[in-house]
């Protein structure tokens, strides 16, 4: 019971190829270094059991256009005989994400509803602060990270825009006749700097407890602030409300996951882009257009 | 010009230019570590929420994995054995150990063994399968299945 793939470096399935097979396991990924990276043509799936989805990205952290194939749905093998001028000789990693029976499990789509959760949140905590949002937040699925390489996120990463303002403060020397010269500082108040561009994501854990139940938790906070004279600045004074807000987030989610709190499921795991349909035999899409949250009921 | 549409460096030199107007001098310490971005990750899970799917993976870096003297031929000499005995009654078992030996050696095996290899393997694997009837010809990209 597995979900067999191979890439082939022709089209038509010609030339060097790679194999994988899922075999027991949920996720089963393949990072491509100097030899195979960006050689890929043609990609297959065979469902050996399972239903199951195969993604080949253009990026080699599982990032940027995939292409993707169906199986074990309406397709026991699907196959790209071409990715197409676009994504030819473009793959750096692939994901074979086997799936359970489709009675067992329920998808849901984050993005929609995660993100407009996220930017209330984040509009209230930052009120009257010198940040605001650049943008909407993207939602994203982060495999495998370095920071904690067995586990796949729902990523929230929203840019920000940091105001600076400086203080500027002088000193002015006064001659004392009788001893030590007066030194008195004069505050000539804040002065409008650049603005700086900063990020913060919030990757979340979906996964069931020992109890069978479902929960979704802020696990890492990532901060970053673009390289400026005054980035460690900004960063010392943008990363503890940032940090902090991951326990509203984790409340905000937790809570959103009212329909789930009464049943007792056996996994969780995240699905690239959008939900995927499985009488089509594949479809094409960027990392960042969605991400898929299935539960396994137990 | 607005500050997004400032390369890094002109931002900087923006950046110095306003800095050396207010009277501040800078240090090259101070200019190095200016250079680069502000960054950290940060752990904010608890025990419990360390539970996850079942995960593993590869990272192929080059064609050809550490091996001794004669390992891959004797892998590709154990693929060939596997092909030559496996029957339909041994499918099951027969099945994993060819595929394990064939994710192992498909990399490293010339052009002319893996056009030898490779559809024998394959249909070996998936015996019910159809191969596509109708192969790619144009430069766009071409989806199928059955």
């Amino acid at each position: 019971m597995s979900v067999t793939s191979v890439l082939w470096e022709d089209i038509n399935f010609g030339g060097a190829s790679s194999t994988s097979d899922s075999g027991t396991f949920r996720y089963f990924w393949n990072k491509y270094g100097s030899a195979q990276n960006d050689t890929f043509s043609s990609m297959r799936a065979w469902a050996a059991g399972n239903r199951g989805n195969v993604y080949a990205f253009e990026h080699i952290n599982f990032d940027g256009e995939f292409a993707a194939l169906n199986v074990g749905g309406k397709f026991s093998s699907a196959w790209w005989s071409y990715f197409g001028d676009d994504f030819n000789d473009k793959v750096s990693s692939s994901l074979i994400v086997a799936r359970s029976p489709k009675s067992a499990e329920t998808e849901v789509p984050l993005r929609s509803n995660v993100t407009s959760q996220f930017a209330t949140i984040f509009d209230r905590k930052t009120q009257d602060k010198p940040v605001s949002r650049n943008g909407d937040p993207r939602m994203y699925a982060t495999y495998f990270p370095s920071f904690d390489p067995n586990k796949a996120f729902a990523t929230i990463d929203q840019a920000l825009t940091v105001q600076v303002r400086i203080p500027i403060k002088t000193r002015v020397k006064i001659p004392n006749p009788f001893g030590d010269d007066w030194v008195i500082e004069i505050d000539l108040g804040e002065v409008r700097w650049v603005d700086y561009a900063a990020s913060v994501q919030y990757h979340i854990s979906f996964f069931v407890s020992e109890d069978g139940h479902l929960h979704g938790q802020v696990l890492w906070v990532g901060v970053w602030v673009e390289a400026g004279l005054v980035s460690t600045q900004v960063f010392n004074d943008l990363k503890p409300p940032l940090v902090e807000a991951a326990g509203d987030v984790t409340s905000a989610i937790e809570s959103a996951l009212v329909f789930f709190a009464r049943s007792k499921f056996a996994d969780a795991y995240l699905l690239p882009g959008p939900p995927p349909d499985m009488e089509q035999a594949g479809f094409k899409a960027h990392y960042d257009d969605d991400v898929t949250l299935v539960v396994v009921n137990a | 010009m607005k500050d997004s549409l400032k390369t890094p460096e002109q931002r900087l030199v923006s950046e110095i230019q306003q800095f050396t107007a207010l009277g501040a001098g800078c240090t090259p310490e101070f200019l190095i570590q200016s250079s680069q971005t502000a960054q950290g990750i940060y752990d904010v899970g608890d025990a419990q929420s360390r539970a996850s799917s079942t995960v593993t993976g590869r990272y192929l870096v080059s064609r050809y994995p550490l091996a001794g003297l004669g390992q891959i031929d004797g892998a590709i000499n154990e693929l060939r054995q596997l092909l030559e005995t496996a029957c339909d009654e041994r499918y099951n078992t027969n099945r994993n150990d060819l595929l394990q030996v064939w994710m192992s050696v498909e990399r490293c095996l010339t052009k002319e063994e893996h056009r030898h290899l490779s559809p024998t393997v394959l249909a070996r694997l998936f015996p019910n399968d159809k191969a596509p009837t109708v192969l790619n010809r144009e430069r766009t990209s071409q989806l199928g299945g059955f």
